[in-house]
């Protein structure tokens, strides 16, 4: 697939499958990791984790790649979309985060414990610069047009 | 100077306040020292060098580990906000050099050199 002219008007039902191809991995990892603390035997199945989690890494890869050349056609529009992933990416960032300061990690071995956690770092390096690129996206959209201008608010 | 925000900007902002971590007179009281002078120490104006020609442009609230990016324009002169966030995913962004290359910042060097660099 290419990504020349790429817009939601051009391309708005394979933006919004892969949204939501995005959003159920993002939720099988987490629900996963939730399932699998519950459980006593976690040292041995953590590794099982490891799957859904990278596999989201690897999908967010793919969308930061589709964000750098997203264009925005119109503000309203485009910014609803955006919006919307963006409040998906915020939380799950959030749980990331809070899953990384979590103690569990000290409680598994050594080697499952640095994968996981190496597997959780990459996955929220990749939240946070996605949640980045789409906040700058939309405020250079706002600064480069005059018609874009007025979506801007007081700061 | 004129100063905006993205929407997506004013919406993190709502949220770092409703967890506690900001409360919304310390952001008020950098927006007001930014308007009046924006190069004011308290508000460690930086200027990260990260790729040859590109430069970030961060501000820090102070007595919190919160930072906001900003994009500014010289001519006319405005400036928007457009990131806002803990210190963690800030270190994340500019580590990146990808992000580098997004900040437009399309001031002469004499309006600009007295910005710090990091």
């Amino acid at each position: 697939m290419t990504y020349s002219n790429f817009s939601y008007e051009t391309q708005g039902n394979v933006i919004e499958e892969l949204f939501s191809s995005l959003s159920k991995s993002m939720k099988n990892a987490f629900s996963a990791y939730k399932k699998e603390l519950l459980l006593e035997s976690i040292q041995t199945k953590t590794f099982k984790l490891l799957q859904p989690i990278d596999r989201a890494t690897s999908e967010l890869k793919s969308f930061r790649d589709m964000i750098a050349l997203y264009y925005i056609n119109d503000i309203e529009v485009d910014s609803k979309v955006l919006n919307i992933f963006y409040d998906d990416l915020e939380e799950s960032k959030d749980k990331v985060e809070c899953l990384l300061d979590e103690e569990a990690f000290t409680k598994l071995s050594p080697v499952i414990g640095d994968r996981l956690h190496i597997a959780l770092e990459e996955l929220y390096v990749e939240l946070v610069n996605i949640s980045f690129d789409i906040s700058l996206k939309i405020g250079e959209s706002c600064i480069g047009s005059e018609s874009n201008y007025h979506f801007l608010e007081e700061a | 100077m004129e100063v905006k925000a993205t929407i997506i900007f004013l919406k993190k902002l709502d949220a770092l306040i409703a967890k506690g971590i900001l409360s919304s007179a310390q952001y008020r009281h950098l927006r007001c020292i930014y308007k009046k002078e924006p190069l004011h120490h308290k508000i460690r104006p930086h200027k990260i060098q990260c790729n040859k020609h590109d430069t970030i442009v961060s501000l820090s609230i102070p007595n919190t580990q919160i930072r906001l990016l900003v994009l500014i324009l010289c001519k006319p002169k405005k400036a928007i906000f457009v990131w806002i966030g803990k210190h963690r995913e800030y270190e994340t962004i500019i580590k990146d050099k990808r992000n580098c290359k997004k900040i437009t910042f399309n001031c002469d060097k004499s309006q600009t050199e007295n910005i710090v660099s990091a």
